[in-house]
């Protein structure tokens, strides 16, 4: 029995959904990749990535209103044709398998270094694969619902972060300002918005939206919260470590946890809960991803239901999830996934915008 | 989280054929048998329907001058109010028909009219031709009168047997509230809510449920509060529950709710009158079953199990803050036993030093890991509870200072359990009952095993994504059509003005949007208003979005309030 059509997605819930997806295990190494990049300007680079992703953004809405009733599986179909439009939807479905993969392995790496060393990660990694499955397994209205549960709780403790460690922060190392290479500041951007990926997500839920119309405001919304936490962490992290520090540490946001000390030494190493805490925020992403991987799919495949797809895919996102061989190894293909996943999603975006014009398929308005 | 066993059975699928109306006739109990107009024929058919009980009573009595007219009561004894059938029915029949004059010429053809509109002096009665419900009106406590050349019966309503009274309710104490508590008889228990509820538009519909026990079970709501959705699809569910006995509104509730394959409860009960007023109030259906003080509520979500009905007697901030304790208690009993686990067998770095040393001093010489332990002290004190509860009041004391004291103080210095434990587990069990709600606190009770599980394989983490599956599976339950999880999840505009704080009555001025009430203002006056006799500003930013109904409603009360200050004014210048 439904009730007011609460099981399409709320406005609110989309922007905390959007908000959710784009942070994920990327807030734990981006700050050093932006300090590498652009130095003391790594703040300014954040802002920039968000910029462009808002920019990528907007094409990407205005392509899927195109289609308010159809899912990008369908509506690349009827603009590129039938074997095209398929084939840009099982590239989208490797894409999210790929990174749903990559999460799962993070967590797998991150909590078996800083949270449980004698558990062996191949365990870690199974029980939270088991936990998004099961999380995922409801669609996408629970899924918006858990966001909304959660990402405020990411906002609060990452907030709470910075003001513990506020009397030992430094922010001359933030200066001087606008010192770097423009290229490097391109650059820096290019890697930062591989940080706020996620926001092509609405091409697969317009017609989950309660207001599609609204989308938009919404997703930009979303991302400009994500802008705030993203720069506000590049911002702690220099400020702490200084820009040679950083560029040693693998995960510099952990290490920056890991010097809070709890005031009144209630709990020492306080950074355990922390990144307890974190795993959530990960989830949150991986949840998504893991559903859209299965749902292209079981859209492509003419399946009325995702489940059997998904419980099919366990195996192989847990199989993949094995295949970088260290820490780093991770981290490069992190780093490919999202490049090339980035330059996909906007040439696609941008393909199938020119040719919907000129094929005058879609809604225009 | 427990989906996958949900194959086994699915809830209703036996009865998804059969859509049966509420109150379908006893078709066991007669062979569609109809009265006849001999009286002895009649009564032969009863007694051979009651194979002869011994507490069904016939009693055949003769009026009129010439004793012309045969007649026969019938009830069942100890469910009737003796007194009535003696003043009202034969009383008044017996002596009402001497006093006819011989030459009054009442044949037996108008006898009937005679008793039922003049004689008779007893208040509710009706007739009955169907030969079911006679059999119904007399298992309920009915007197029924039959005249022979009739075939149509009298029922005296004289219901009247040996029952509690209204008493304090025992599972829900409050400290300042009403001390009345509901009874097993559901028509004490309508009264109490019409006594307190005397707006028309309280709803009270009956229904009949049980083939064989034949309960009477009601449906309460404000008929212009109330979503008409929530209304009709707990009527379809009570018309699809098609079982011998409801014995118990328990019987009811697992029937007729979303899932049954989870520990949360998605319908609330309670005992408190005042507590369902305000529920009723709230826009909240209700479901009262005969034979139990308790009363179902629905739709209940999560927040809702949190909530005491003192929350609203008490100032804002005492209310406010016993919500906190409660929550922070839920938090305890959930994950105290957990997290000890996961900090000293996994985490023992986070424990600052001198604790960990007193620690480790303390679980010195103790045999087993925490785990063990934990399971240990957690089972015995549920042992301890199930013992408390099942025996008599006095044993039952003893037995918890037995089990609490004696064996708890034995157990450490056995060095069977660490006396860190010992404090762990006490304080998780004193949390346990903060819950005002028996059903949640179980609920919240089993859970944490599951969490000290978790906590036993992965510390910390294992804590955290059962949170993450526990919250998943919350997150995706429904109570009536309405999220388990709201106001938070969908979130609704004003979530934390009646959840986590109890804001100050002038500021609730909407109900509860989760029970998707037809009219979202209350109408509370804002005291300044009549004082001053201004109209305060209304902030809309303070108010969800009002339906148009609700707006219409809102100007018709301001419309009203300012009428009533010009007319003071008025008359103070007099």
């Amino acid at each position: 029995m439904k009730i007011n059509d609460n099981d399409k997605i709320s406005p609110l819930q989309y922007t905390l959904l959007i908000a959710a997806t784009l942070i994920g295990a990327g807030i734990l190494s981006m700050p050093r990749g932006v300090v590498e990049e652009a130095g003391s300007d790594g703040w300014l680079a954040a802002i920039g990535g968000g910029l462009m992703s808002i920019f990528i953004t907007y094409f990407i809405h205005k392509l899927a209103l195109m289609f308010p009733q159809d899912t990008f599986v369908v509506f690349s179909q009827k603009i590129l044709g039938r074997w095209l439009g398929l084939l840009l939807s099982m590239i989208y479905v490797v894409y999210y398998f790929l990174f749903s993969a990559l999460e799962v392995r993070i967590l797998g790496d991150v909590s078996n270094v800083y949270l449980l060393n004698r558990t062996p990660f191949e365990f870690l990694m199974f029980a939270y694969l088991w936990v998004t499955i099961i999380a995922t397994r409801n669609g996408i209205e629970g899924i918006g619902r858990l966001c909304m549960l959660f990402f405020p709780i990411t906002l609060i403790l990452s907030l709470l972060i910075g003001l513990f460690m506020y009397p030992k922060l430094d922010f001359t190392h933030l200066l001087p300002i606008l010192h770097t290479p423009w290229q490097n500041v391109t650059h820096a951007i290019f890697l930062t918005s591989l940080s706020y990926l996620g926001f092509e997500i609405v091409l697969f839920l317009v017609p989950s939206l309660k207001k599609p119309q609204e989308a938009l405001k919404n997703a930009v919304i979303g991302i400009c919260i994500i802008t705030g936490l993203y720069t506000f962490f590049v911002i702690i992290n220099t400020a702490l470590f200084g820009i040679d520090e950083i560029k040693s540490i693998t995960w510099p946001t952990i290490s920056y946890i890991k010097m809070i000390e709890f005031p009144g030494q209630i709990l020492e190493r306080f950074e355990s809960i922390l990144l307890a805490i974190w795993a959530t925020t990960a989830f949150t992403t991986s949840i998504v991803f893991t559903y859209l991987a299965a749902y292209i799919t079981a859209q492509i495949t003419g399946f009325r239901e995702f489940k059997p797809i998904l419980y099919f895919m366990m195996p192989f996102i847990y199989l993949v999830a094995f295949i970088p061989a260290h820490v780093d190894h991770t981290a490069a293909m992190g780093d490919f996934i999202g490049k090339y996943g980035l330059i996909f999603i906007s040439a696609t975006t941008i393909l199938l915008l020119l040719v919907a014009k000129i094929r005058k398929k879609g809604m225009h308005q | 989280m427990f989906e996958f066993l949900k194959g086994l059975r699915k809830p209703g699928s036996r009865n998804k054929k059969v859509n049966l109306p509420i109150g379908r006739p006893v078709n066991e109990w007669t062979n569609n048998s109809h009265f006849k107009k001999n009286l002895g024929d009649n009564l032969e058919l009863i007694r051979k329907i009651y194979h002869g009980s011994s507490d069904i009573v016939f009693r055949e009595f003769s009026g009129g001058t010439n004793k012309e007219f045969k007649m026969a009561i019938i009830y069942v004894d100890g469910l009737v109010d003796k007194t009535i059938i003696h003043e009202e029915i034969l009383k008044s029949i017996m002596l009402e028909a001497r006093a006819v004059k011989p030459n009054s010429g009442i044949s037996k053809r108008e006898i009937y009219q005679q008793i039922l509109s003049r004689t008779l002096t007893a208040a509710d009665i009706y007739e009955e031709e169907d030969f079911k419900r006679v059999l119904l009106a007399i298992a309920s406590g009915d007197a029924v009168l039959l005249i022979d050349g009739h075939d149509t019966a009298i029922c005296v309503s004289a219901r009247g047997w040996e029952n509690r009274g209204v008493q304090e309710p025992v599972t829900e104490a409050v400290v300042r509230g009403p001390r009345d508590g509901f009874t097993e008889t559901l028509r004490t228990n309508t009264a109490l809510l019409r006594r307190r509820l005397r707006d028309p538009n309280l709803v009270i519909k009956s229904h009949v449920i049980g083939r064989r026990t034949q309960t009477d079970v009601v449906v309460a709501y404000l008929q212009d509060l109330a979503s008409p959705q929530i209304v009709k699809e707990v009527e379809k569910r009570l018309g699809l529950i098609d079982v011998d006995g409801i014995l118990e509104s328990g019987f009811i509730e697992q029937l007729i709710e979303d899932d049954w394959m989870t520990p949360f409860p998605q319908i609330q009960y309670t005992e408190r009158p005042d507590a369902v007023a305000g529920q009723l109030l709230e826009g909240k259906v209700v479901i009262m079953v005969d034979n139990t003080p308790f009363v179902l509520v629905v739709p209940a979500p999560f927040m809702s199990f949190f909530q005491s009905p003192e929350d609203y007697y008490q100032r804002w901030m005492f209310a406010t803050f016993s919500r906190w304790i409660r929550v922070l208690s839920t938090l305890i009993t959930l994950t105290l036993p957990g997290l000890y686990i996961a900090l000293s067998s996994f985490h023992p770095g986070m424990i600052p030093a001198r604790l960990v040393s007193s620690m480790a001093a303390a679980h010195e010489g103790v045999p087993f890991p925490a785990f063990i332990e934990a399971l240990l002290m957690t089972i015995t004190l549920e042992l301890l509870m199930e013992a408390g509860i099942r025996l008599p009041g006095p044993i039952g004391q003893t037995v918890s200072i037995v089990g609490g004291l004696v064996i708890g103080d034995a157990a450490v210095s056995a060095n069977l359990v660490s006396p860190l434990m010992v404090i762990v587990v006490a304080l998780t069990a004193i949390s346990s009952f903060t819950i005002p709600n028996y059903n949640m606190n179980f609920a919240i009770r089993v859970m944490r095993f599951v969490v000290i599980f978790a906590a036993a394989i992965l510390g910390l983490l294992g804590i955290v994504l059962m949170m993450l599956l526990i919250l998943t599976h919350l997150v995706n339950l429904k109570s009536f059509g309405v999220g388990y999880m709201e106001p938070f999840a969908p979130f609704k505009t004003r979530a934390p003005f009646d959840t986590f704080i109890r804001a100050p009555l002038p500021f609730l001025k909407t109900r509860p949007l989760y029970s998707r009430p037809q009219q979202t203002y209350r109408g509370i006056d804002h005291r300044n208003d009549t004082e001053q006799g201004e109209v305060m500003e209304k902030s809309d930013d303070m108010m969800p979005k009002l339906s148009k109904q609700a707006r219409a409603y809102q100007d018709d009360m301001d419309a009203k309030r300012n009428r009533q200050g010009d007319m003071d004014e008025g008359h103070e210048e007099e």
